[in-house]
């Protein structure tokens, strides 16, 4: 019998009461620990995710009507429009180049958008291959049609992988409409970035 | 001894325990996220399993230097240092990023409206956390969690009475109680226990953005009239004009339309109201829209005008010329006129044959049978508001002319159609090879007037035509319907973003296309 307490019983009764809160309030580690632990996200750095691979490379360049220069970063503002009011419309083309050498597998391609905005939600875009500017894209192959775009990021236009061979060229033709219901904000803006991934 | 050495752990644990609540408390909160690093790009600064602790920032918070913690297009989670970023607007952004202990950056930018931004880190801290994570530390957390649960809730009796019996019995069920723990965790981690974090396969990717589209809307947005209605103006006894009015709102702008009943386009007048009724006049002192026909039926629309833009729906009303003189009100109109350009719009004042199927009116009316009284008494006139079923009636007045010309309009007009629309105008002359889009092409010509650049559709209709210096260049902008006239004194752009073929406003920012031919 060793070390048996020889206290009055309120002290014992406190201490009792104690330990039972203090185990208590330890259990509050082994929730932080494994709340870290599990909200722990992993991660990663590799820097070679794109580029060369052992049977050739993917290489996806951008380029537009009035940005004809190949580029990763193309500048698309032409399809942008302000003071748009309710009804108006705005198309652009762009052209997706696959300029990847000797990948024996047809690489395939996704668009996405990214958008920030109050009017965001307000606009439809409406994708085609090789349509046109005149009839604001309901010609050509569709991709998608009066999507309504929403600030998730990397929002999926169309589905995904668009197969694209090395050195072919995909003509996009990109229209983005403010319906006139439901009635849009008045001095309203939205930004929009169009991301094209291509995988192998 | 161990008794006090179990009450330090205790209290200790108890602590941690509450610091640890707390801390996950705030986390969830303040949106921080806990990050362990598996590899060490981003060392010295960070080393691999390091824990870091990130907060979640909106795009436009993010500046070159930070540490940012975003998914690639993988769905990979990276943990990088921003080398440059794109602000978009909107707090959006493309962000170029790079681990400190990479020599290039990662390949693909990554478009981001929000973030996870490193505010602390400590080395080594994440090798605790894993291990924590995985199997043998979920055992432990299971064993703590029922050896404490246990402590907090095992049954107690009076210790006043029997007290060493009681130890025994609580030794007794403690030993059974932990064994039954022990057993009960290693079953649940061998069936939750697999769940490893695998890890990701970085595929061959490669990505590209078109960034900087930008959608803004007017500050108000122009509304056309829902009424509007036709008053006949009177010169001494003769109609020559009519006055279109509608209610208006002072300071508002509109546009009026003017179209031959085939929705041709024959010219169009911008009016800002001053006051809350609007008004334009067609035909003598009226506005210097040119009605091509002797004897036609055409409507004004009035569309809403803001800035640039040009409502599509209209209300509006239609009226008659009879004997290219005489003028009367149809009826109101009302709709939504296409902006597009395929309504083959004409505005050749010079070319009346373009126009064709104009008066196609089943109850044509007699006017033989008017020329009664001597007074001049205005005729009513019966119109309905669909545009091709249009019933004109003529006024009478004593001074009108033959009436017979105006029956025969009615067989005249439908054979116009045969006339071919350009030829007719031999005092023009081509400058020069035409420049042509997809549907559309543009002709500078030589005329009594000066030169011209001619916008023609497929089917050789004149949709547009406006003065240009001799020197102009005529371009389509690839892949639309926009001709630039380039000249040495500037560029203009004449297009349909107005609704109708028009000059419009150049972009501030010429495209590269367009820069390289201005000389």
């Amino acid at each position: 019998m060793p070390s048996r307490p020889d206290r009055p019983a309120h002290r014992i009764r406190h201490l009792l009461t104690s330990t039972r809160f203090r185990a208590l309030l330890a259990l509050g580690m082994v929730l932080g620990v494994g709340g870290v632990t599990t909200l722990a996200a992993w991660t990663s750095s590799a820097t070679a995710t794109s580029g060369n691979i052992t049977t050739g490379s993917i290489n996806l360049q951008l380029n537009s009507t009035a940005q004809p220069t190949l580029t990763k970063s193309l500048n698309f503002s032409e399809l942008g429009k302000s003071g748009m009011i309710p009804g108006d419309s705005n198309t652009a083309l762009i052209k997706v180049n696959n300029l990847g050498t000797g990948a024996t597998v047809p690489p395939k391609y996704t668009i996405t958008s990214t958008s920030g905005g109050a009017l965001t939600t307000s606009l439809r875009m409406t994708v085609s291959s090789n349509g046109t500017v005149a009839n604001k894209c309901t010609d050509g192959t569709n991709v998608v049609s009066s999507l309504a775009l929403t600030l998730t990021a990397n929002q999926a236009i169309g589905a995904v992988d668009r197969p694209l061979p090395v050195g072919a060229t995909e003509n996009l033709c990109v229209s983005v409409q403010l319906p006139t219901t439901p009635t849009p904000p008045t001095n309203s803006t939205s930004n929009i970035v169009l991301t094209f991934t291509a995988k192998v | 001894m161990p008794n006090r050495i179990w009450e330090v752990l205790l209290t200790l644990g108890a602590l941690a325990g509450l610091a640890s609540i707390v801390i996950f408390i705030a986390g969830l909160v303040f949106g921080i996220t806990p990050l362990i690093f598996r590899s060490g790009s981003m060392s010295p600064t960070i080393d691999t399993g390091a824990l870091a602790f990130a907060r979640t920032v909106p795009a436009s918070e993010v500046q070159v230097g930070d540490i940012l913690s975003v998914y690639d297009s993988q769905g990979t989670r990276i943990t990088h240092r921003v080398e440059s970023i794109d602000q978009q607007g909107n707090n959006l952004a493309v962000a170029q990023l790079r681990g400190d202990a990479n020599p290039i950056a990662d390949p693909d930018p990554y478009v981001i409206t929000e973030a996870d931004r490193v505010f602390f880190s400590i080395n080594r801290l994440g090798y605790v956390a894993v291990w924590l994570s995985g199997s043998s530390g979920l055992v432990l957390g299971a064993i703590a969690v029922g050896g404490l649960l246990y402590i907090a809730f095992r049954p107690r009796r009076n210790p006043d009475e029997g007290e060493p019996r009681l130890d025994r019995h609580d030794a007794h069920g403690d030993s059974h109680a932990l064994k039954a723990i022990v057993a009960l965790a290693t079953v649940g981690l061998t069936v939750v226990g697999a769940s490893q974090i695998g890890g990701t396969k970085a595929g061959y990717t490669d990505s590209a953005t078109a960034q900087s589209i930008q959608f803004g809307t007017a500050a108000t947005f122009p509304t056309a009239p829902s009424t509007s209605s036709c008053t006949v103006n009177l010169l001494l006894v003769v109609p020559v004009a009519v006055t279109i009015t509608w209610p208006a709102t002072v300071g508002s702008s509109y546009r009026l339309i003017a179209r031959d009943a085939s929705g041709n386009l024959l010219g169009s007048n911008d009016y800002t109201a001053t006051s809350t009724t609007g008004s334009m006049k067609y035909g003598s002192g009226g506005t210097t829209v040119a009605f091509p026909l002797i004897v036609g039926t055409y409507n004004i629309e009035i569309h809403g005008l803001s800035g640039t833009s040009v409502t599509p729906s209209y209300s509006g009303y239609q009226f008659s010329i009879l004997v290219g003189l005489l003028y009367s009100c149809g009826g109101p109109i009302s709709g939504t006129s296409a902006l597009s350009r395929s309504a083959a719009p004409a505005l050749a004042p010079d070319a009346p044959n373009t126009t064709s199927t104009a008066a196609v009116s089943s109850t044509t009316p007699s006017p033989t049978t008017t020329p009664s009284a001597s007074t001049t008494t205005q005729a009513t006139t019966t119109t309905s508001t669909t545009t091709p079923s249009t019933t004109t009636s003529s006024p009478t007045t004593t001074t009108a002319p033959p009436t017979t010309t105006a029956t025969p309009t009615t067989t005249t007009t439908t054979t116009t159609t045969t006339v071919p629309p350009i030829t007719t105008t031999p005092s023009e002359v081509p400058i020069g090879a035409p420049a042509t889009t997809t549907g559309f092409s543009a002709q500078k010509l030589s005329t009594a007037s000066g030169n011209v650049v001619s916008v023609s559709n497929s089917s050789g209709t004149e949709v547009y035509r406006g003065a240009v210096d001799n020197d102009a260049v005529l371009h389509w902008l690839t892949g639309t319907d926009q001709l630039y006239v380039i000249t040495t004194s500037g560029v203009t752009v004449i297009d349909t973003s107005t609704g109708v073929w028009a000059e419009s406003p150049v972009p501030s920012e010429l495209p590269d296309e367009i820069k390289a031919l201005v000389p």
